[in-house]
């Protein structure tokens, strides 16, 4: 059996949170999958469960309407050390927008940057990585 | 013929009969402004946007020349006129390049050639300004483009990507029976993606298309927009009420007038709130051949308060996850300006918004 992850997916498409549920259920590397419609709920659920946060893996939409993804990343950094150790972050994004792109990169706190819809198997090869 | 009066011109010299002669003669052609000092007409340049400035070569504290290089940097848009009682090459020299004056005019000046100098260095002042607006709107235009790209792009792939998602995750289930249920997806999407480039083109017709002025039926364009939104989603569950009042011919842009009615009332039908039993929207028309009053007002989820100046803006999407691409309301209050006209919102978040709407009847 393959390694077991708990996903936290974060997307303002409920079309897309379905998608990625399933695509992931089905790769059989979840052990737990918790979908938020809009990276405010994200933050409140971060916020709510630190004392028994575990490492989980967060795939993050871009453009979301009210708070986006990179202001989503701003107030994570502000989080405290245990949240911020536990998450492993994973833009989800179907943008083309260079800048964009770039940005993702370089941030520190977003490990990578991933296409729209996820490959599940490219993707359990970036979990295996670990972290640097 | 041009209306000088608009030229402020200024006029330095040393020589007070000078400035006089040249006051008494062009008073009534331009504004002038006349001082034999420096540092006046350096404030004088600070405090008035001077169009042409015309100074003596021969000053006891600097020369014209020198002075003209001296408010190059600030005020390089000042077209500047040298006057010179004698030729001397060097000083010419030292004029053009270092003063970059636009005429020289000899002493005794001639009142015809002062007239053309000062005339045609105006012309090149208003195309100087023109070209740099032109510029400056130019960019503006680009940095929208460029906006309207990234985000068009953006809204046109993301229900793509989706459709493929679900085309995947089809083929890696062997079930045959949850097929039907990924058909429906896919459509959802692909309305979707319809509905935005319907948006798009409304934008193109909206911004670039040719106003077609005529006498509005407001009756039948109600009729008109209700027969394009009754097929969407949800509205089989509104209530609405239709009111028109019209007397006298009111004449306007048919397509923008469509445009602005469909975007708000197919909010309407999208934005229902789910908690309330009964859902309403009422569209109220009162038109003279003056002007027009209309107001779209809805029982739905409403407007939160930190997005109702936004609303309007390109792209934006409230904090709703039905929200749609951000480009519909921007449409509409961009025809509503193109019209002449003005748009208000009113809404308290949870009970419902008020769109009001008001336009002059275009008479030509």
């Amino acid at each position: 059996m393959p390694k077991q992850y708990k996903f936290l997916l974060v997307d303002d498409s409920l079309l897309d949170l379905f998608i990625h549920k399933k695509m992931i259920a089905i790769s059989n590397i979840a052990e737990s999958i918790t979908t938020f419609n809009s990276a405010e709920e994200a933050l409140e659920y971060l916020q709510e469960n630190e004392s028994i946060m575990e490492e989980s893996i967060m795939l993050l939409d871009l453009q979301m309407p009210g708070m986006n993804g990179f202001k989503f990343i701003e107030v994570f950094a502000t989080l405290s050390e245990k949240i911020q150790k536990a998450l492993r972050i994973f833009i989800l994004s179907s943008t083309v927008d260079q800048g964009d792109i770039k940005l993702a990169k370089e941030n520190p706190y977003i490990e990578d940057m991933i296409s729209k819809p996820v490959d599940v198997s490219a993707l359990k090869v970036k979990l295996e990585n670990k972290r640097l | 013929m041009m209306d000088n009066s608009l030229i402020n011109v200024l006029y330095l010299d040393d020589e007070l009969h000078n400035l006089q002669s040249f006051r008494a003669t062009f008073r009534k052609q331009y504004n002038i402004y006349t001082t034999d000092s420096i540092e006046e007409a350096e404030a004088i340049l600070d405090n008035n946007s001077i169009h042409v400035l015309l100074a003596d070569q021969r000053m006891p504290v600097m020369t014209g020349v020198q002075f003209f290089e001296k408010i190059r940097k600030k005020h390089g848009d000042v077209i500047r006129i040298l006057i010179t009682g004698h030729t001397d090459i060097s000083a010419a020299i030292d004029a053009i390049n270092k003063g970059e004056v636009f005429r020289f005019i000899d002493k005794p000046w001639d009142y015809t050639y002062v007239q053309n100098a000062i005339a045609h260095g105006f012309d090149i002042y208003k195309t100087k300004t023109e070209l740099a607006q032109r510029n400056e709107d130019l960019q503006k235009a680009y940095d929208e483009l460029d906006k309207f790209v990234y985000s068009a792009s953006h809204d046109l792939r993301a229900p793509l990507m989706s459709v493929i998602g679900v085309v995947t995750l089809a083929l890696m289930e062997d079930k045959v029976t949850s097929q039907n249920e990924y058909l429906g997806l896919i459509k959802q999407s692909v309305l979707k993606l319809d509905a935005f480039i319907l948006s798009i083109i409304d934008y193109y017709k909206n911004a670039r298309g040719v106003p077609v002025i005529q006498p509005i039926n407001f009756n039948e364009l109600a009729v008109d927009v209700k027969e394009t939104i009754m097929y969407f989603p949800g509205f089989d569950k509104i209530d609405h009420r239709i009111i028109v009042n019209q007397e006298g011919i009111f004449k306007s842009d048919i397509i923008k007038l469509r445009i602005i009615l469909n975007n708000l009332l197919s909010n309407a039908v999208k934005f229902q709130d789910p908690k309330k039993e009964a859902h309403n929207f009422t569209l109220e028309i009162n038109a003279s051949e003056n002007g027009c009053k209309i107001l779209i007002s809805d029982n739905g989820l409403g407007i939160k308060e930190k997005d109702i100046e936004n609303v309007f803006k390109m792209f934006y999407r409230g904090g709703n996850a039905a929200s749609g691409s951000g480009i519909g309301l921007y449409i509409v209050n961009e025809a509503i300006y193109k019209l002449g006209g003005k748009i208000s919102v009113h809404s308290v978040y949870g009970e419902g918004a008020t769109f009001e709407i008001t336009l002059p009847s275009i008479n030509e």
